[in-house]
């Protein structure tokens, strides 16, 4: 785990003979972190992998797990990168993937519009989750997310190399890796799951003729039905401006929990050691497997703590049944960034003291400094952990 | 005026003899004896029993297609100038466009001659017109198969009310919901979805308010709050579900009563009325036209209207399609253990109602069916005066359930309820009034509540008597001094309440109050705080059924304590209590607030609640109905 600020950079190194293979999960962080380690934790990577990764691996298009390969696209560029994957929402040759994509889109163009309009009184909210989903700094609604997924699409050169992975894939061999197994968990393509994580129309909240969101206004009648005064008394009108005022906080949240939806879940095996990255998952993606927690969770080696361990993202009875002796588990997290100080402070207090009830001393966080005793080692940037 | 006193006393027969001392229950005051009593003329009566008004049966999208056009009775109060009755006040103020819109006089001789507007999109008094009646409707049924008037009370920003609001388009959203801050109902209005309106105009204007469906289950959350406040405490998964369920029963077995369109749709489904498409108007295509391909909307079979919930705002938002998708899979026993999303939930519970409604009916009409089928020499065809009775069979069936469902409300445990209590409860109410069960209902309920792995916790089996509710505790004290007046039906409430609450004060543990695990009748210690007040309510219920009519009482005891560190989030318990006349409790459902087990329960839902919601609502609060409702 590379100490990269609030967001995800993972490398997975696998002995390969007398060589090692890398793997390397997302290399991101999110544009409010106070601490972003990315420039150095790409070098290190460099380094430690000769340029060389049999996968590059995109678990969903957020800032805080893509934006390395945006700001570090020249580093990326000079790589030798076996494959890309990325989940089946972002290809955009599915038609299904295409329009959820598309609403998506512009769900977030309308927030980045509200953020323009709104300037400093934004929702601080709103304003992280526009930033994460654009990778934006707020001005420009193609921003560094655009420039990181192209690289990923484009993987690294060659379209070719890059695979869009669904639910109940599995590749052996994977990454052309000799022995390494890769089930992949979620996303999947059944209606239900699509159905459910389906975000609003922004169309629903107005988009003008060009396809530019807008904050939309509809009347509803003819000017002649309006009448001048009401009954209404100031304090109840007040109130009522307040709750039924445009959601905006519902509509970025419905955008942010599409987009950790996408997540990319994958379990790797190899040699009889099992790592589970379930990306920023949420309820509906873990729920799109629930029916394969009991074979799966019972004997994983390595949990990667989902959504920087956020309270919505690593079920409770999932968490129950990572009995193995010998879990572990990582979260990538930044305590100290003022956005994570707000409404829904990430990682949540009570969810990571479940999380060390069930791994013991076998946890570690990225912005902390590993318990004195705790089986990691500490790197420049990073934190190691063999399985 | 004359004084009735200097007048000569005129003969009248003696009133019932002194010294038989008024039953605790039913007193009757004698009429004051008066010299002239005022004569009533016959051909003249204060007041209209009834308003007839105009609403849509379902919503715009059906059209003029038969019996949408509908004509309501509700029970008539003078409304002036605009819509201000005892319960409800009509408000168009739209808060988006911050603008009010003209008010409807329902007064005005065209309204009053005509049973108002006619249905109209465009024309918002006709909104106002539509909201009132749906819900005046909605509260009615509620009022009578409870036997008593729903009386609202909300402390709202500009002080204390007893009015619902509605405020028919309060909001450009894609939504509707109760809420009880506000004391209001907030209907939304929005755009139909440009890529799949599904029979609607893309990007025209859909009004929730002109859905009959989602004002009849806005009214009802509004209503089961009334009667159960503490259900807005989600305490355990079911609590949520149970509130959405509900107010989708409500809504959908009012469908049964729209004459017109379930003896239409008895004649086009052969009498199966929970076939899901019906048999096109033209007819069926003939066999021999099978490959000419040509396609005429008349040949084609149209969905079920009577089992579509709130069809326009679902095709609007490209979505669901509640009963049908709840009764179109077989009944999974495991089907409940993995929902967790409210609406979901809930969804099992009304597919276990309808199930049960429809097993009913088909029983109760299988003699007409079957002579229908004879007669018809074995053709599906239905004859209308068959259609006609097998019509009234299921608007009565349908009232039959939708007033156990009611009913059962008294019965469920004060806090915290379960789909399985909702069961006992049910089977319970409906045990008191009728002894027997002469159509086997409560049976039928049994079993299709089982298919869907609906259980009761703590029962011994699934036999009536078992879900039956349990016996009081021993030493439970007897309440002296209910009372009931039948003339008057709310003179005693306030008392009947201050006795309770004085009998329960000094007997926590018979009524779930008790706060430590280890105490027993005798042994506790607790007391309840000074200034709460446990007792919610005391609901006097009149008994006819089979037997001779008989008054008892139902009490709602809840009181709350913090669950954790955070004083925020509540612990409820307590108990309802079923009184007879005498003020002796024969029957109780407790949630104790000693209970360790449901202390545990509540903070690991908590747990998992938050990973399971689907937003980040703080759900371990006090839950939101807009938030669930906005689905997102």
């Amino acid at each position: 785990m590379y100490r990269v600020g609030f967001g995800d950079c993972f490398l997975v190194t696998v002995p390969d003979g007398k060589t090692k293979k890398h793997i390397l999960i997302d290399c991101g962080v999110h544009a409010q972190s106070q601490f972003k380690g990315i420039a150095a934790a790409v070098q290190a990577i460099k380094a430690e992998t000769e340029s060389e990764l049999a996968v590059v691996v995109a678990t969903h298009a957020h800032a805080d797990h893509i934006s390395g390969f945006g700001t570090e696209a020249d580093t990326f560029r000079e790589f030798t990168v076996g494959e890309v994957w990325m989940p089946w929402l972002e290809d955009l040759s599915d038609p299904a993937a295409k329009k959820l994509h598309a609403k998506t889109a512009a769900l977030a163009g309308l927030l980045h519009a509200h953020l323009n309009v709104a300037g400093a009184d934004a929702d601080p909210v709103v304003t992280g989750i526009a930033l994460n989903a654009l990778g934006a700094n707020g001005r420009s609604p193609v921003g560094n997310n655009a420039k990181a997924l192209a690289l990923l699409r484009g993987g690294f050169g060659d379209k070719k190399r890059t695979k869009y992975l669904k639910a109940g894939n599995v590749l052996q061999n994977a990454g052309g890796i000799k022995g390494l197994t890769v089930r992949v968990l979620a996303p999947s393509d059944d209606p239900t799951f699509l159905s459910r994580m389906n975000p609003p129309e922004a169309q629903l909240y107005g988009l003008d003729a060009n396809g530019n969101p807008v904050l939309d206004t509809l009347l509803p009648f003819v000017e002649r039905w309006t009448e001048p005064t009401g009954m209404l008394d100031p304090a109840y009108q007040q109130i009522l401006h307040e709750q039924v005022a445009m959601p905006m906080q519902a509509l970025a949240l419905s955008v942010d929990n599409y987009l950790n939806n996408t997540s990319l879940c994958l379990l790797l095996q190899y040699k009889g050691r099992t790592l589970l990255f379930p990306g920023d998952a949420q309820w509906g993606n873990w729920q799109s497997w629930q029916g394969e927690w009991d074979a799966i969770l019972n004997d994983i080696d390595f949990y990667k703590v989902g959504h920087h361990g956020s309270h919505n993202a690593t079920p409770h009875e999932a968490l129950d049944k990572m009995t193995s002796k010998s879990v572990a588990a990582m979260a990538s997290t930044d305590t100290v960034t003022a956005f994570n100080k707000g409404k829904f402070p990430v990682p949540y207090s009570k969810l990571v003291s479940a999380v060390k009830k069930q791994v013991g001393n076998r946890y570690a966080q990225s912005d902390q400094i590993a318990k004195a005793g705790a089986p990691f080692e500490r790197g420049a940037a990073w934190l190691d952990y063999f399985v | 005026m004359p004084t009735p006193a200097r007048q000569p006393r005129p003969r009248q027969p003696r009133l019932p003899v002194a010294g038989s001392a008024p039953s605790p229950t039913m007193v009757t005051q004698p009429p004051p004896v008066v010299a002239t009593s005022p004569v009533v003329h016959i051909d003249e009566r204060e007041h209209p029993k009834y308003r007839a008004l105009r609403v849509y049966a379902f919503d715009p999208s059906r059209g003029r297609r038969l019996g949408n056009y509908m004509t309501v009775h509700v029970k008539y109060e003078p409304l002036r100038g605009e819509i201000r009755g005892k319960q409800l006040h009509v408000v168009d103020y739209d808060a988006t466009n911050k603008r009010y819109y003209k008010p409807n006089n329902l007064n005005s001789a065209a309204a009053l001659v005509e049973g108002g507007l006619e249905p109209s999109e465009s024309d918002p008094r006709f909104h106002q017109q539509m909201v009132y009646a749906v819900a005046m409707q909605t509260i009615d049924i509620f009022e009578k198969a409870l036997g008593r008037d729903i009386r609202y009370s909300f402390a709202g920003p500009d002080g204390q009310r007893d009015v619902l609001r509605i405020f028919p388009h309060a909001m450009y959203e894609p939504n509707a919901y109760y809420s009880r801050e506000l004391g209001a109902l907030l209907f939304g209005y929005f755009r139909a979805s440009i890529e799949d309106a599904g029979t609607g105009l893309p990007g025209g204007t859909v009004f929730t308010c002109l859905s009959h469906d989602i004002v009849a289950h806005e009214t009802t959350h509004s209503v089961i709050d009334t009667l159960r406040s503490s259900f807005m405490e989600s305490s355990n998964p079911d609590v949520a579900a149970f509130h959405e369920a509900f107010a989708d029963i409500v809504a959908l077995f009012q469908h049964f009563s729209f004459e017109d369109v379930v003896r239409d749709t008895l004649r086009r489904s052969g009498g199966v009325l929970h076939r899901f498409n019906l048999t096109p108007r033209g007819g069926k295509p003939a066999d021999s036209d099978a490959d000419s391909k040509i396609f005429i909307v008349g040949e084609m079979p149209e969905g079920n209207p009577l089992l579509d919930l709130a069809r326009q705002f679902g095709e609007s938002m490209g979505r669901r399609a509640a009963l049908r998708s709840a009764l179109g899979v077989p009944p999974d026993p495991q089907a409940l253990a993995n929902a967790t999303e409210p609406h979901e939930r809930g969804a099992v519970l009304v597919a276990a109602v309808f199930d049960a409604f429809f097993s009913a009916f088909m029983e109760r009409s299988a003699d007409l069916i079957r002579l229908a089928r004879a007669a018809a020499g074995g053709s599906d065809d239905i004859h209308p005066d068959v259609a006609a009775r097998l019509a009234s069979e299921a608007a009565r069936t349908a009232q039959h359930f939708c007033t156990m469902c009611i009913r059962a409300i008294d019965y469920c445990p004060p806090v915290d309820i379960t789909f399985g209590e909702f069961l006992r409860a049910l089977i319970t109410s409906d045990t008191v009034l009728y002894a027997n069960d002469a159509h086997d209902y409560r049976e039928t309920l049994i079993q299709a509540f089982r298919a869907r792995g609906i259980y009761p916790d703590g029962v011994v089996s699934l036999g009536e008597e078992s879900l039956l509710w349990d016996k009081p505790a021993p030493g439970t004290p007897i309440c002296p001094g209910l009372r009931f007046n039948l003339l008057e039906p709310d003179r005693h409430t306030a008392d009947n309440r201050a006795a309770l609450e004085a009998v329960v004060r000094a007997n926590p543990f018979c009524f779930g109050l008790c706060e430590v695990d280890a105490h027993d009748c005798a042994s506790c210690t607790c007391k309840v705080p000074e200034g709460e007040q446990v007792v919610k309510s005391v609901n006097t219920v009149i008994r006819g059924g089979e037997q001779r009519p008989q008054v008892e009482f139902v009490a709602e005891i809840v009181r709350s304590v913090p669950l954790d560190d955070d004083p925020e989030v509540k612990f409820c318990g307590g108990s309802t209590v079923m009184f007879d006349s005498g003020g002796r409790p024969f029957m109780v459902v407790y949630k104790k607030l000693s209970s360790k087990a449901r202390r545990a329960r509540q903070k690991q839902f908590h747990e998992t609640g938050l990973a399971a919601a689907p937003t980040y609502v703080e759900s371990n609060k006090q839950m939101r109905l807009a938030s669930i409702h906005r689905g997102c």
